[in-house]
């Protein structure tokens, strides 16, 4: 046994210590490395629920797997159930009234479910009588209607045509009975009171048809 | 010139517009109308000033069983009546959602002081199908909210 004077102890510990520092950076690269593919395949994952393209063969896969899992009862995250909603409703045009108002519905109108609104007021039935004033009638493609039974008021708009040749979809407007300022003057398809010229004061008709209700 | 001032106007969605106030000036022969614009991706209102300027015409005119309470602006739309003279109309809607009450004005030149941002403005125009096809837009815009 070769006995090692301090100075060769205390080569020997530097060269120790270089060689593990080495270890720990090879260590250190290595872990990026990992975690940067770690991350970017997170990213793959989170864009294929944020950006999927609803018509491909794939989506059509991944909403029959969804569809499964939610009907078997299985815990959607947020995330999968928002893709499931939105691709019910852009592959199979269906409308499941869970994927809305996650707060829950107020100020309901019996007979109507604003969140899958009638496609035509036709289908309205004979408690709507058309209120609309000969004016309206004349300068505008809204009819209003008031229900005989509860005194509510609502308004079907035919979209119109824009300058550009597009044409506004067709909407129902809800007014809010209760309203006392702009702040609350329409409800949305929630029942929720919306202020003047916001989006979700037009319910939008989605023209989908009813889901697993 | 005649056609910036025009095209400033048509670019504008009048439809379900809240109004909050009109101002004549009768010496200047010129009116202020200030709406006011929602912008989905901030989630704030833009107020939206329009001065008519060479005022020559102005009726405003409702079915007297109505209340003047204004709702919010249903439509607009305006016609060359001879060389710079135009005539417009607004329509608005009273109480009940319905579009009786119309402004008639005849005027020579405006301005549009319009306050929503150009992302606002192209989510305006995009024309979504669905609330779905709103937010994956505003995703795919690092708009999220």
């Amino acid at each position: 046994m070769i006995g090692l004077s301090p100075q060769e102890t205390k080569e020997e510990q530097g060269t120790a210590a270089r060689s593990e520092s080495t270890t720990l950076s090879k260590k250190n690269f290595a872990s990026i490395i990992v975690v940067s593919f770690l991350l970017i395949g997170i990213s793959a994952v989170i864009s294929q629920f944020v950006f999927y393209d609803s018509n491909s063969e794939e989506a059509e896969k991944v909403l029959q797997k969804l569809d499964n899992d939610y009907k078997i009862g299985k815990t959607l995250t947020n995330k999968e159930f928002d893709l499931y909603c939105q691709l019910l409703e852009k592959i199979w045009k269906k409308h499941l009234k869970a994927c809305y108002c996650k707060d829950g519905i107020k100020n309901p109108t019996p007979g109507i479910d604003w969140t899958n609104p009638p496609s035509s007021p036709e289908i309205l039935g004979t408690d709507w009588v058309d209120v609309t004033h000969s004016i309206a009638k004349e300068k505008s493609n809204r009819i209003i209607f008031r229900n005989r039974n509860t005194g509510e008021e609502i308004a079907f708009e035919i979209g119109r045509i824009k300058k550009d040749g597009s044409r506004l979809p067709n909407h129902w407007h809800r007014p809010n009975p209760e309203s006392a300022d702009d702040s609350d003057y329409y409800l949305d398809e929630c029942g929720k009171p919306v202020r003047k010229s916001h989006d979700d004061s037009h319910i939008w008709i989605k023209g989908l048809t009813p889901y697993g209700e | 010139m005649e056609n910036n001032f025009l095209q400033s106007l048509d670019e504008i969605e009048f439809h379900d517009l809240a109004i909050k106030s009109l101002t004549l000036d009768f010496e200047s022969k010129s009116c202020k109308f200030m709406f006011e614009e929602y912008d989905s991706v901030k989630q704030i209102y833009c107020p939206l000033e329009i001065n008519f300027y060479g005022l020559s015409k102005f009726i405003s005119k409702y079915p007297s069983e109505f209340d003047f309470k204004v709702g919010t602006c249903y439509s607009m739309k305006y016609e060359k009546q001879k060389d710079s003279l135009y005539e417009l109309e607004f329509l608005f809607e009273l109480t009940s959602l319905q579009p009786v009450y119309s402004l008639t004005i005849c005027f020579t030149s405006l301005t549009v002081k319009r306050t929503l941002s150009d992302k606002a403005i192209e989510f305006k125009n995009t024309g979504f199908d669905s609330k779905i096809d709103e937010r994956l837009w505003l995703e795919k815009n690092s708009l999220a909210v």
